[in-house]
């Protein structure tokens, strides 16, 4: 028998969760309040989209995975930012109108408003719990990797929530649910499905007339970055700040161009330049922060122990297919009941923030000679290579007799961020005027990659005590030298601050 | 088609074809992305380059990977763009040697022609 697809994964799913959904008719529109956003209003279509248990299973997914150990007021959800993303979407919509002329207006025509907005709510409910921390399980399991290869050039390999998104809305379940029990209850024009599906994934980009949506959904100065940025700020504490409504002010629709493109005047420059700087200070002091990774590299334990143990499952689920990583919650995760004995006590540490300790600090200031040891760079190319990185730590292991399990020693490498596309594909244009980059007024992605190079900070992580921890700095350092050919400086050890 | 050599990454691909380069080279990702995502398309190219995955985004196909293996480069040193104005990138004689003696012929010797191959085409879109 073949195994099956992640197609027919996906349609099971929807149908699983189709099945146990109640449609109840929204009478009325309803206002939703945002600590950020302020009063906002939903269409009654707009509730029952959000009713659905697809968007509801995101009350229980952190946007910012475990930072709320570190920053204890990080403890916003995937549904609130879906919600922000909508609310944006909309005043990114209605600036529009301001500036079309009136033989224009057909462009916003009520199935296009109401597409933009479902794709904004729908646009994360692939996302799995802990968001992108099982984004980097879930990208590399067969079924994911297969169906990228056959659908080569349309999905970002490191972002399989949004494949998961996207095939959630295209699935003949879930459209047709739509057709039924939204688009004809509620009275609403016909709208397309597919194309809600394609602005999630920024398919569609080239569309003589309909790239402007993508652009508002997964673009270079998007509702969803718009969102995530200021949300992500505000609940860390973190004082980094983006003007929206200097944007909403100059955001325009070139209707010349082709494809028709979202443009921001140059007075509106300035909040595309805070994107970046925003991307990048939230990078380095809160998704990179090192007691983030550490925590990271400990919920991760939990699956490493599921990978050890085929008997293992959480929720009746080997975690073994990205679709099972749907079905779960965050709860399920780190709940205590029906969990094997092993995976109880490693869970109740965490839970009391029993973290990995940091052994040893790997960056170009505290390796020699960097700029002639390639192996460094080979190490640090680990970040794409799961398995490979895996596989390292498992000889780090190994050097250490199997002292300590290998859910107990990790090696953290952050992905590098990247400001090029956003630095090339945001417009810059007066009505009439010459269209610019933001990198054709100042090399704004290189200076911020420049200023990156400084910060990126590599780890290895093992349990507390002083002891262990200079023992397994001292078998990684070896390690990396002998696998990868280059040497740490006394800084590694320093700055891992054992005393 | 497989190298005979030790397993190749998407990173060493793009490491090494960049030691064919001149040592100063335009720093255009819009060209860049492009021109490597021609070179995917053709056949004899296609097993150095078959992990990219080039976006169709407005105004070029890019590829997230190639853009964190560029800014990876430059992280660990082996590639820096100059400042204040950002246009060039710089490959020190030391950083090229070393990148041909530890990346390119352990792991892609057999490939070296095709390497090179790709980097003229490389140069010519960057002049």
């Amino acid at each position: 028998m073949a195994s099956k697809s992640l197609t027919d994964d996906v349609e099971e799913f929807v149908k699983t969760l189709i099945t146990w959904h109640t449609s109840q008719k929204v009478a009325e529109k309803k206002v939703i309040h945002d600590p950020i956003l302020g009063t906002n209003v939903f269409e009654p279509h707009e509730i029952a989209l959000i009713d659905l248990p697809f968007c509801q299973r995101l009350r229980r997914i952190s946007q910012t995975d475990v930072a709320s150990l570190i920053y204890p007021s990080t403890n916003h959800n995937r549904l609130e930012h879906s919600l922000g993303v909508a609310t944006i979407a909309g005043r990114l919509l209605d600036s529009l109108r301001q500036r079309l002329w009136p033989n224009q207006m057909d462009i916003l025509s009520p199935p296009a408003m109401i597409e933009v907005r479902a794709a904004a709510i729908l646009h994360d409910i692939g996302q799995g719990p802990f968001s992108h921390l099982t984004d980097y399980i879930m990208k590399q399991l067969p079924e994911v990797i297969q169906y990228r290869k056959k659908n080569p050039n349309k999905f970002s390999e490191d972002k399989p929530h949004e494949m998961l998104s996207y095939l959630i809305v295209k699935s003949p379940i879930f459209q047709d649910y739509v057709k039924h029990e939204i688009i004809s209850k509620y009275g609403l024009p016909e709208i397309n499905m597919d194309r809600v599906a394609e602005m999630i994934i920024a398919a569609g980009q080239k569309d003589p007339l309909n790239a402007w949506q993508g652009n508002i959904i997964n673009g270079p100065f998007d509702a969803d970055k718009l969102d995530y940025l200021q949300r992500d700020a505000y609940f860390s504490g973190l004082r980094i700040g983006i003007d929206l409504d200097r944007l909403l002010h100059s955001v325009w629709l070139d209707w010349e161009s082709s494809p028709r493109r979202l443009k921001v005047m140059p007075s509106g420059a300035v909040t595309l330049e805070q994107i970046l700087f925003g991307k990048v200070l939230l990078y380095n002091t809160m998704y990179h922060h090192q007691k983030v990774l550490a925590a990271e590299c400990a919920v991760h334990g939990v699956f490493e122990i599921l990978k050890d143990h085929k008997e293992y499952k959480i929720n009746g689920r080997r975690m073994n297919r990205a679709i099972d990583y749907l079905y779960v919650s965050e709860d399920d995760i780190l709940s205590l009941d029906n969990k094997p004995e092993e995976l109880k006590d490693y869970v109740e540490r965490f839970l009391g923030r029993y973290l990995p300790k940091r052994a040893l600090v790997i960056s170009a200031d505290t390796v020699n000679n960097p700029d002639t040891s390639p192996g460094y760079f080979e190490f640090k190319s680990l970040a794409e290579n799961p398995k490979g990185l895996r596989d390292l730590r498992l000889k780090l292991v190994s050097a250490l007799n199997n002292k300590y399990p290998n859910h107990q020693i990790w090696i953290a490498l952050p992905r590098t961020p990247t400001f090029s596309d956003e630095a090339d594909r945001a417009k810059i244009q007066e009505p009439g005027g010459t269209e610019k980059s933001l990198r054709d007024i100042f090399h704004i992605d290189e200076w911020l990659t420049a200023y990156w190079s400084n910060k990126w900070k590599g780890y290895v992580f093992c349990p507390p005590g002083e002891a262990i921890r200079k023992e397994v700095a001292k078998k990684a350092s070896e390690l990396f030298h002998d696998e990868y050919n280059f040497s740490l400086n006394p800084k590694a050890f320093e700055q891992a601050k054992i005393r | 088609m497989a190298s005979k050599y030790k397993p190749f990454t998407p990173s060493d691909v793009i490491a090494s074809l960049l030691t064919f380069l001149p040592d100063e080279f335009n720093n255009d990702p819009k060209k860049i992305h492009s021109t490597i995502e021609r070179l995917q398309r053709q056949k004899k190219y296609k097993h150095l380059l078959e992990d990219f995955e080039f976006l169709n985004y407005d105004p070029y196909p890019y590829s997230p990977l190639l853009g964190r293996i560029l800014n990876r480069l430059q992280e660990a040193r082996l590639l820096s763009s100059l400042n204040p104005e950002y246009e060039k990138y710089v490959l020190k004689k030391e950083s090229r040697e070393a990148i041909k003696k530890n990346i390119l012929k352990k792991k892609l010797s057999d490939q070296a022609e095709n390497l090179q191959q790709m980097a003229s085409e490389l140069k010519m879109a960057l002049k």
